[in-house]
């Protein structure tokens, strides 16, 4: 039951980060690497606005809005200049970009690590042999409350089934009369304020926040969406949690030697080989 | 009298290769043209530049307004639409979506509520399949899908591309009828096509494309009974 709850956390985190790479790569076929450093700088505002006003909520919000418009800004001064280059122009600026956030954090919060405390005053839950923190709450529910509006917005409202659109072909949704430009800096939007809250959580849940906690999470995320199908949101939701569980089951299982983020590219690896196309295929046009 | 359409010297260069080499065409009100040409002749080239969807140069007018340095949206707002080459519908969304998606411009639900009546009423087909995802149609029925799609947006000018391409000769036949109707129901209509014989059938007047160039055009009457046109297009 606890290995269970652990999964379930690990994998809510996966999934918020997973969404935003889901989106980008769904529409722009762009591997977006510097989504973790953009994570990294949600976690960086999230944890500056709690020590400045003492409100977590006000400071989650404030870095979730902060940084969406981060994300806004890599799209509209980056991305959106090379979107006509082959498609390895923007893998390898993507890079670059990651690496120059993380050094610009340094500078700008220094190389340690920096403690994210929080207390809540949510009590634990206890049951027969397991516990839920306060963290792990916060972290299941926000999750939760997150998927439920992200699926409502998908397939309820004109702008979800436009950003569908977008993600099925870009250049017929502009011919119906969609402003593409606008969709799309939505879902830099979008995505990265999800990685702000990915990158807040963690911050909280690990107690530490650091210039470099975006390395695994960029190469976790790719994991989660290649075995997601390549810009399927509901797959990506699925192979976060499907990753999670896979990891924390076999870390758990005693004698088993590899560490847990070799787990995820085994995984990968391996799906790569025998289903290329990703767990959940996605038709394209 | 206004034409609805005016272009002007339309150049599509894709790297190295120069796709369209300065067509020029007009469509006036209540018209069918037709755009023919073998294959690669710069048909579809023209027909997206017109549309906005791929870089071109020169002219294009709608309605009197110079529209070339408009984006795809600006000119769909004006009520110029598009049926793409092989359909291109929205493979992972469902009939309806599609259609949703083709009323992005429809602020009225009212409004929408009756187009889509008017497009299942059009295409019976599309109702009964309203909840299937896209990818599972069959080529015809992608192709209605196409059709209805753009027309919930109720275009002045539907630009028409390859309708008939990998299509049943009685399904052909089906769409064509269909496209009549809807002509005279005053949607102008911009079509190209491969198949000569059917396209000067139904349009009055036509544009011969080879190798990107206009090389004659005239009352589609006139073109039918043209001794080159027999001999290359209608197989005569």
């Amino acid at each position: 039951m606890q290995i269970v709850i652990n999964a379930l956390v690990l994998g809510s985190v996966y999934v918020l980060i997973s969404i935003g790479l889901t989106l980008i790569y769904g529409i722009l076929r762009i591997l977006h690497i510097a989504h973790a450093g953009i994570y990294t700088l949600g976690a960086f505002l999230g944890l500056t606005f709690y020590a400045l006003t003492g409100n977590f909520w006000l400071a989650l919000i404030l870095s979730m809005v902060l940084t969406g418009i981060a994300g806004v800004g890599v799209y509209s001064y980056i991305y959106r200049r090379v979107l006509s280059k082959e498609r390895i122009v923007p893998l390898v600026i993507s890079i670059g970009l990651f690496i120059a956030m993380q050094d610009l954090y340094r500078l700008i919060w220094g190389a340690y690590k920096k403690p994210f405390a929080l207390d809540l005053g949510i009590n634990d839950i206890k049951g027969k042999g397991f516990v839920i923190t306060q963290h792990q709450i916060l972290i299941l529910s926000l999750t939760g409350i997150s998927l439920i509006l992200l699926y409502l917005l998908m397939n309820k409202t004109k702008l979800g089934k436009a950003m569908k659109a977008c993600a099925d072909d870009l250049v017929m949704a502009g011919a119906l009369g969609i402003n593409v430009e606008r969709v799309v800096s939505f879902a830099f939007f979008l995505g990265s304020a999800l990685a702000a809250l990915a990158g807040v959580l963690i911050g909280v849940y690990e107690n530490n926040v650091y210039p470099t906690m975006g390395d695994e999470v960029s190469y976790k995320a790719f994991v989660v969406i290649v075995l997601g199908g390549f810009g399927s949101l509901s797959g990506a939701v699925v192979a976060g949690f499907i990753l999670s569980f896979a990891e924390t089951l076999l870390v758990a299982w005693k004698g088993f030697l590899l560490p847990r983020d070799a787990i995820a590219f085994l995984v990968m690896i391996l799906v790569l080989m025998f289903k290329p196309e990703g767990l959940f295929r996605r038709a394209s046009t | 009298m206004r034409s609805v359409l005016e272009v002007q010297n339309l150049n599509v260069r894709y790297g190295e290769i120069h796709a369209v080499k300065g067509v020029s065409l007009r469509v006036e009100k209540g018209e069918i043209v037709a755009l023919i040409g073998a294959n690669g002749a710069g048909k579809t080239s023209t027909l997206s530049a017109i549309m906005g969807m791929i870089r071109a140069e020169g002219s294009v007018k709608f309605m009197g307004k110079d529209i070339e340095r408009f984006s795809p949206w600006k000119r769909a707002q004006m009520g110029l639409s598009i049926v793409p080459e092989r359909a291109r519908v929205f493979p992972n969304m469902t009939v309806l979506e599609n259609l949703e998606v083709g009323a992005y411009l429809v602020k009225d639900k009212k409004v929408f509520k009756e187009r889509l009546e008017w497009v299942y009423d059009i295409f019976p087909r599309l109702r009964e399949r309203q909840k299937q995802l896209a990818l599972t149609l069959s080529g015809g029925e992608k192709q209605m899908l196409a059709i209805g799609r753009s027309l919930m947006n109720k275009p002045k000018l539907l630009l028409i591309d390859e309708i008939s391409l990998g299509l049943m000769p009685k399904l052909v036949d089906e769409i064509f009828q269909i496209l009549i109707k809807l002509n005279e129901s005053g949607i102008t209509l911009l079509i190209s096509e491969q198949n000569t014989k059917k396209a000067l059938e139904i349009s009055s007047r036509a544009y011969v494309l080879q190798n990107g160039r206009v090389v004659k055009e005239g009352p589609s009457g006139e073109l039918k009974e043209d001794e080159e046109i027999r001999k290359a297009y209608l197989g005569v």
